[in-house]
């Protein structure tokens, strides 16, 4: 039985409320996901805590290092923000396809890693961006990776009820370019057939790091591997490059959804989309050469 | 049972809601305003479509407690007087109303992109109407009338 909604004006008044229901209060954010939920009664709590009145959330800093992008964020305000759209290309390309416009207006990073849906687009294109995560909860704060934060499908190892996501930082590698690409069957739909990101960086010692991700696959954004592996040698001619994703996608198991599609069609898909994705990660790195160009 | 105060079209209101409860089901079951309409239920239609702080959102999706101290306009909230809204003038003149049941969350979204964005292009209209849908016009008439109304809102 939900006794009460509270709005928290800032973090440590939210900590206090979570602290006081001891596991009974429950995180609210956005709410485009918590609220479908309710409707389901699927959600058990004696409270809500209301953090979309938090300023600490909110805010996006960029310094030399690194940015730092409040879990409160919308992905309206990721959109139209100047410092995504110039370092963070997937994760602007993310927010521009997410959802619908209403949704977009309420919806939050934060909520989008917490959900722990594989193929949500906000996440799908952090784990290409070498993120990390920062949260508070009641033994003080600390930092994850993306990866370490999903439990099992739609489980998260947040635990919502005593812990908040306050942040998500990214490093601003050296020549660091991302790109994120979708297929879905209605824009404004919930949750695309496929989705991918790509992110590549320089090292200090001058070689290159790269990230292939890929979703729906598994319980969270899927990091392939074996192909980032595969392709570290260098460009390819594009042929080769399209058969080494062809062979590396067809080894993947994909699952049939009877609103998104076969498991082939998906994999087809994911083949093009990534093979998309990846010239045009490649293409820019060759024209921009050796300049000292960040994501 | 939990009692907000927010501003609804220009009133203070005082209510009382469960605090599990949807903006939109406060709005329609217990504040009597039935511009916004229920379709989906989840977020997909954008028939209940309100503005919170000036921001399109869906209202059935929305906890009714989240707008406890900020405003809240629904189409009702739109004419002035005896005078439409300029958007609501061109939805009629344009003939972009057939059944109605989509028009309200469509004024709405229209009117967070005008107020947000003076001159949009119609590829900028589609866009901002994804998230409404409507089984009766086709969408043709809704873009026309949000662009026509572009002209007026932006003389204003
Ligand atoms: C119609 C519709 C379309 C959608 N389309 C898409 C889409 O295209 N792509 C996509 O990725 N998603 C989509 N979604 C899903 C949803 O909008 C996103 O996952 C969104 O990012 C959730 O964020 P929120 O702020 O609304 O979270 P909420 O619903 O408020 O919360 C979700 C969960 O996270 C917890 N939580 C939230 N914030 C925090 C925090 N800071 N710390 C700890 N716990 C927290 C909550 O307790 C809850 O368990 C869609 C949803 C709907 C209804
Ligand atoms: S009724 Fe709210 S979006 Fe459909
Ligand atoms: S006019 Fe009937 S649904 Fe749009």
């Amino acid at each position: 039985m939900v006794e009460r909604y509270l709005k928290a004006g800032s973090l440590v008044e939210a900590m206090q409320f979570l602290n006081h229901y001891e596991g009974r209060a429950r995180v609210v954010a956005g709410a485009t996901d918590l609220w479908v939920g309710i409707k389901n009664h699927n959600t058990k709590a004696e409270a809500f805590v209301d953090i979309t009145g938090v300023d600490e959330l909110k805010t996006v800093e960029i310094s030399k290092d690194y940015i730092r992008i409040g879990s409160g964020v919308t992905f309206h305000e990721l959109e139209k923000n100047v410092q995504i759209q110039k370092n963070l290309r997937a994760l602007q390309e993310a927010a521009r396809w997410m959802g619908s416009p209403q949704i977009r207006r309420m919806a939050t990073l934060g909520g989008n890693l917490v959900s722990a849906q594989p193929a949500a687009d906000g996440m799908v294109a952090m784990s290409a961006l070498d993120v990390a995560v920062e949260m508070v909860g009641p033994d003080g704060t600390k930092r994850r990776t993306l990866e370490s934060c999903y439990k099992t499908f739609g489980e998260s190892m947040i635990d919502s009820s005593r812990e908040i996501v306050t942040a998500f930082v990214i490093p601003l590698h050296n020549q660091a370019h991302s790109y994120f690409g979708r297929f879905h069957l209605r824009e404004a739909n919930a949750l695309p057939v496929i989705n991918c990101a790509v992110g590549a960086w320089m090292k200090e010692d001058g070689s290159w790091e790269s990230r292939y991700i890929l979703a729906p696959l598994g319980y969270h954004p899927a990091r392939l591997r074996a192909m980032e592996d595969a392709l570290a040698g260098g460009l390819l001619e594009e042929r080769e490059l399209y058969d080494t994703i062809e062979k590396h996608i067809e080894e993947l198991t994909f699952r049939t959804s009877l609103v998104r599609g076969s498991a082939e069609f998906r994999k087809q898909i994911a083949v093009q989309l990534m093979h998309e994705q990846i010239i045009r990660l490649w293409y820019n790195h060759e024209q921009e050469g050796e300049s000292d160009a960040k994501h | 049972m939990q009692n907000i105060e927010f501003t609804l079209n220009g009133s203070q209101i005082e209510v009382s809601i469960d605090p599990r409860e949807s903006l939109l089901h406060m709005l329609r079951n217990r504040l009597g305003v039935f511009g916004p309409k229920e379709g989906c239920g989840k977020g997909e239609c954008g028939a209940c479509t309100v503005l919170v702080e000036h921001n399109a959102v869906n209202a059935c999706i929305f906890p009714a407690g989240k707008v406890d101290g900020l405003e809240v306009v629904t189409i009702e909230g739109l004419q002035q007087g005896e005078h439409l809204h300029p958007i609501q003038q061109a939805f009629i003149d344009t003939g972009a109303v057939q059944c109605g049941f989509c028009t309200p969350g469509m004024i709405l979204s229209a009117k967070d992109l005008l107020d947000h964005h003076h001159k949009p292009s119609r590829q900028e209209i589609r866009r901002a109407i994804s998230g409404n849908i409507c089984r009766c016009t086709g969408y043709s008439k809704i873009i026309d009338a949000i662009e026509y109304a572009s002209k007026d809102v932006s003389k204003s």
